[in-house]
């Protein structure tokens, strides 16, 4: 007998949907390796800066980590100073701070707390 | 292929592709095994070729990773915006593959039900398949979309961009062209008479 009640014909058609809904296809592995490969690739493009930056040379990004080229200035100096203090020796400096110093009778001093007065600040 | 614990498999669809727009690797990973077989499901259901459809479900997920970064919170959700984009792919796929509007398709293919031949009860799903690939994709995926996914007409109208009325109508006419293709099968298929 071949069915023509809608109703009836509706119902059976739910069991195929149902079947269906039950028969759930699965993806393969490698379907979703390649999608979470994608994903990975797409989202290290989202990390990249918008405009890439001029790529430093091995000496500028030692000259950026030290606090630029006058901190590296000083650090030159300071090592020509160093190697100068052990190539002539201690006793020869002086002839180094003489620039920066004049004899003791032009280096002048100020006294801002004269004699006395820190004993009694102390006192009081 | 061993995957992971779903770590973020409390957190919505959004909140993840939000996750992964800001380039958290975890929500990429909860992403793939949340929407990927939803995707390969929805594909396989429209074309009926596992191999294709996988090849659609990539191209599909691959647009929704490069959206995420844009996503418009609250629009709309991530679910119907894949459907949308998987069915709409599909479609794109049948109309080069048949060569001919959508529009003109019959209604019911002649013999094409000579496929169900030798079905028993078990194979009804396959059955359905067989009958699904019959049918004008627009009402294919108004049924995919309503009876094997399991969405509300008005979440369909989202997906495929038209009024709910035309959701109903394309559901309708899908579902009495499947009665129609199985009707002839019911003994096959385990139903016998009533």
């Amino acid at each position: 007998m071949v069915m023509t009640d809608e109703k009836a014909k509706g119902l059976a058609l739910d069991d195929f949907f149902a079947a269906a809904r039950n028969d759930l296809p699965e993806p393969s592995g490698a379907f979703l390796a390649r999608v979470l490969n994608d994903s990975e690739a797409v989202q290290a493009g989202f990390a990249a800066p918008a405009a890439p930056t001029p790529r430093m040379g091995l000496f500028a990004r030692f000259a950026d980590l030290v606090g630029g080229w006058p901190a590296l200035g000083g650090m030159v100096t300071a090592t020509l100073a160093g190697a100068w203090i052990g190539f002539v020796g201690v006793d020869r400096i002086d002839a180094l701070s003489g620039v920066y110093f004049a004899s003791a009778e032009t280096l002048g001093t100020v006294n801002l707390l004269p004699d006395g007065d820190l004993l009694a600040l102390a006192a009081e | 292929m061993d995957m992971a614990f779903d770590a973020l498999s409390d957190a919505s669809d959004e909140a993840l592709l939000v996750l992964y727009g800001n380039g958290d690797p975890t929500a990429a990973r909860s992403l793939t095994l949340r929407m990927g077989p939803l995707a390969f499901r929805v594909a396989l259901r429209m074309l009926g070729d596992r191999a294709e459809a996988e090849d659609l479900a990539q191209e599909a997920m691959l647009r929704l990773w490069k959206i995420a970064p844009e996503w418009r919170q609250g629009e709309a959700k991530v679910s119907t915006w894949l459907y949308r984009v998987v069915t709409n792919l599909a479609t794109d796929r049948l109309r080069r593959r048949r060569g001919v509007g959508l529009d003109e398709a019959p209604e019911v293919a002649d013999g094409a039900a000579s496929a169900l031949d030798r079905m028993i009860d078990e194979d009804r799903a396959a059955a359905l398949q067989l009958a699904l690939d019959q049918l004008p994709a627009r009402q294919r995926q108004a049924v995919i979309l309503r009876h094997l996914e399991g969405l509300s007409n008005p979440e369909i109208a989202a997906a495929m961009e038209i009024g709910v009325e035309a959701v109903e109508s394309l559901t309708a006419r899908g579902k009495r062209a499947l009665a129609a293709l199985l009707e002839g099968r019911r003994e096959e298929l385990g139903y016998g008479h009533d």
